[in-house]
């Protein structure tokens, strides 16, 4: 959380081995992401990682199950398939899973492309303002589809976002001034969230 | 992801009908071009085992070289006294003189009639069959000096019937006959895009040779040795430094191979312009692939970020590629079929009739075919695809996709390196000589062309610069964004006007090439009228000219090969300047004055029918 140039997406970036360090290391699980030469960083985000956009990026042309299961095709596996209908159950399109994306609304596509990024069962989802492109109604869908997921499936999420109220979905709100962690919220509130946000404007 | 590849090629069909369209142009004028040479190079194959198959020896004077016609052979001919000689030698069971000579025919209407690829051809009818590929048909044979006969096909397209008269141009003034018979070729109505005149010896000599002279004489073994024992045995008796004897086989391997030699002038033409076409269609499909893939830069930064390879991203292109390229080949292939229909009948409206036959697809060409149109079009997509994979998968989190500039040194070298080279070959072309230097411009122009497209990123910012200024000042701020934007993508830029370029070029080289090809017919057409002229005031044969080295009983390869004078002959002329230049010298120097009025009168007909044909 933080105001726009804070850094948010740059750091997110960095974590998910999208963009290369200055200085410094990257952990994700046991794994340094600044050893890593591009074909094992795109190894790792494709077995390690997880993503959701803010703008869907599912693939126009394939089916929403052939979106969610495309990690795997890619990856060359099979897919787990009991933790696939476990997935599409919990996002809830199980009927309408053989459209394309320009047949569904914006909350069903993030729900798919929120599918596509538990289907690989990643060590970490890093979702890049998921709730910017949708409605009050759908957003507060998605964020609280992705709070089963950590509840209910042990997924660790990242999300960048602005919005107070997405905010509060999470476990622990960390705030980003100018580049750097200037604060934390444990189990936030969204007026928690608002009132230190408003700190930054000052 | 080859699932993906394949939905995505599907769900663009129309995308991935117009990159395939200029595959399949390409690949259709190869393949129509290669199935066309193929299809008359074993026609006309096929007449010259049917035109000699009887024949066991062929004895024709020894090649004398002519100094006025730099390395070709004049032959003299052989009298009839040689012939007499040659029928008492043991083992020559039946031996006949033959002639062949150029002629034409004055048709129903009073005109010169015009005649296919083969020409016309005045012989002296052979009555042993087996010396003889022609048949008499209906009627028969000529037996006084005023018959005649023609094949079947010409009397059935003039309409004639037995007993009209035939008026026949050749040596000295017009000759009116009489039709007492139609002939027949194996099982053709005549030799295909060639007329038949055969008349009694001695009708033929005076008009197609010279009175008791024939042009070779043609031997039937009496089945005791076999034809190279027969060619030798005649050799020794009549001296192999006046005479030259040898096999119906060789002889009839030798008509093969001065055709091969001839019909490649019109492969080579043909396939000219097949690479043409390809190259324009690999320019069009580069360009294709690369505005399909920056298109799609955003979907493969995705695909990147969510664990695609980079592999895995060139494969997709590459496999649409070669999807395209296959299925475009397949189609262009079976387009090429149909085209070498229409090139038959394009060349048939400008005169060259080629003989019919079904038409011979070889393994080479569809080889050929598939390997050209798949190489080509995976070639052109190689480039887009190694770019797109390059693409950071960052910039699929962003929205504005990264506009990587194409003005990098790399590129500017390697632009001016390939100029230049260009340039030199062409310069080499203009200053040289010969068809060495012609080559080289061509290949220069060509290579040229391919440096200002790689250059074409670098200097669009500059040059945008300068033709923006009046634009600016011409329509105000409308103008100077226009140029604002032309320069701020300066590849974009230079891909629609390199698209533009190739369009110019294309449309400049077939109008210089019509108008060459209509200036060279002309040229040529004077070049053969000479031809004929010497050859009618020296009585001299020559090889390789095509009426070089005829039998009469093999008259049938003799015409066909008249197609050497008329046509061929004429675009070697326009294709080798050098060439051109001894032809006409040659002409020049030979031709006595006196003999100018009677020729020009007596060719006119003929002069005039071509010349009519060629514009």
């Amino acid at each position: 959380m933080g105001p726009s140039g804070s850094g948010k997406s740059t750091l997110m970036h960095c974590l998910a081995g999208l963009d290369d360090l200055t200085s410094g290391q990257v952990l994700i699980g046991e794994t340094d992401l600044t050893t890593l030469n591009d074909k094992h960083l795109t190894m790792l985000r494709r077995d390690k990682i997880g993503f959701v956009f803010q703008a869907y990026n599912l693939v126009p042309t394939l089916t929403a199950i052939e979106n969610i299961t495309l990690p795997m095709d890619l990856a060359g596996r099979k897919a787990d398939q009991p933790w696939v209908d476990q997935v599409v159950d919990t996002i809830g399109l199980a009927d309408r899973l053989n459209h394309r994306p320009s047949e569904l609304s914006g909350g069903q596509q993030q729900r798919v492309a929120v599918g596509r990024a538990l289907a690989g069962r990643p060590e970490i989802i890093f979702a890049d303002e998921p709730t910017g492109n949708l409605d009050s109604r759908s957003g507060a869908e998605i964020l609280d589809f992705m709070r089963r997921a950590v509840r209910e499936l042990g997924q660790t999420i990242v999300m960048v976002t602005h919005d107070p109220v997405a905010a509060s979905y999470a476990d622990r709100v960390v705030f980003l001034a100018d580049g750097r962690i200037v604060d934390e919220i444990i189990d936030p509130t969204a007026e928690a969230v608002l009132d230190r946000m408003k700190t930054f404007g000052r | 992801m080859f699932k993906l590849t394949y939905k995505g090629l599907w769900a663009h069909k129309l995308r991935f009908v117009l990159t395939g369209l200029a595959v399949v142009l390409g690949v259709a004028f190869m393949a129509g071009t290669m199935i066309l040479t193929d299809t008359m190079g074993r026609t006309f194959d096929g007449l010259f085992d049917t035109a000699n198959k009887g024949v066991d020896v062929v004895v024709r004077r020894a090649a004398t070289v002519d100094g006025g016609f730099a390395g070709t052979a004049v032959r003299e001919r052989v009298d009839s006294a040689t012939l007499a000689r040659i029928k008492g030698i043991d083992g020559v069971d039946t031996a006949v003189g033959s002639i062949t000579g150029m002629a034409t025919l004055v048709g129903p209407d009073g005109k010169a009639s015009t005649s296919g690829m083969g020409g016309t051809m005045g012989t002296n009818w052979v009555d042993d069959a087996r010396l003889n590929p022609f048949a008499i048909a209906t009627g028969r044979a000529p037996q006084t000096p005023d018959e005649v006969v023609l094949d079947q096909s010409t009397v059935t397209k003039d309409g004639r019937k037995l007993g009209d008269p035939v008026t026949v141009l050749a040596k000295g003034d017009p000759r009116t006959l009489t039709l007492v018979g139609t002939a027949t070729f194996g099982d053709a109505d005549g030799i295909p895009g060639s007329t038949l005149i055969a008349t009694t010896d001695a009708t033929a000599q005076v008009l197609f040779a010279e009175p008791g002279a024939y042009d070779s004489v043609v031997i039937a073994s009496d089945g005791r040795q076999d034809p190279e024992a027969l060619s030798a045995r005649v050799g020794a008796a009549l001296g192999t430094e006046r005479f030259e004897t040898l096999t119906g086989a060789a002889d009839t391997a030798n008509n093969k191979a001065d055709l091969k030699e001839e019909l490649g002038f019109f492969s080579t033409f043909l396939l000219a312009f097949a690479y043409i076409s390809l190259f324009v269609g690999m320019f069009i499909i580069y360009n294709t692939f690369s505005i399909v893939v920056a298109q799609r830069s955003k979907e493969m930064a995705m695909l990147r970020a969510i664990g695609a390879s980079r592999r895995q991203v060139v494969k997709s292109v590459l496999f649409e590629s070669i999807t395209v390229g296959l299925l475009a080949s397949a189609v262009g292939l079976g387009v090429g079929v149909l085209m070498s229909f229409g090139l038959r009948a394009l060349l048939g409206a400008v005169g060259l009739d080629i003989p019919g036959g079904s038409v011979v697809i070889t393994p080479t060409t569809i080889v050929t075919a598939f390997l050209v149109g798949s190489v080509v079009t995976v070639l052109s997509a190689l480039a887009p695809a190694l770019r797109a994979s390059k693409v950071k998968p960052i910039a699929a989190l962003r929205d504005v996709a990264v506009d990587n500039s194409g003005a990098s040194l790399r590129r500017t070298i390697t632009g001016m390196i390939i100029t230049g080279a260009g340039v030199t070959a062409f310069a080499a072309g203009v200053i040289g000589s010969g068809s060495g230097a012609l080559a080289m411009l061509g290949v220069g122009a060509v290579i040229t062309i391919v440096g200002v497209f790689v250059l074409g990123p670098v200097i669009a910012r500059p040059v945008m610069g300068g033709l923006g200024i009046p634009i600016a000042w011409l329509s105000g701020t409308t103008g100077r964004l226009a140029a604002e934007n032309a320069k701020r993508c300066p590849k974009r830029t230079s891909a629609t006007a390199s698209a533009l370029m190739i369009g110019v070029a294309l449309v400049s080289f077939i109008t210089i090439l019509a108008t060459s090809t209509r200036v060279g017919f002309g040229h040529g057409r004077e070049v053969a009228a000479g031809r004929l002229r010497d050859r009618f005031r020296r009585h001299g044969r020559r090889r390789p000219q095509p009426h070089a080295g005829r039998r009469g009983g093999q008259a049938a390869a003799g015409g066909s090969r008249l197609a050497g004078p008329h046509h061929t002959g004429r675009h070697r002329h326009r294709l080798q300047p050098g060439r051109r230049r001894e032809h006409v010298d040659d002409r020049a120097a030979v031709r006595p004055e006196g003999d100018r009025g009677q020729d020009h009168r007596r060719h006119r007909p003929l002069r005039r029918r071509q010349g009519g044909q060629g514009r």
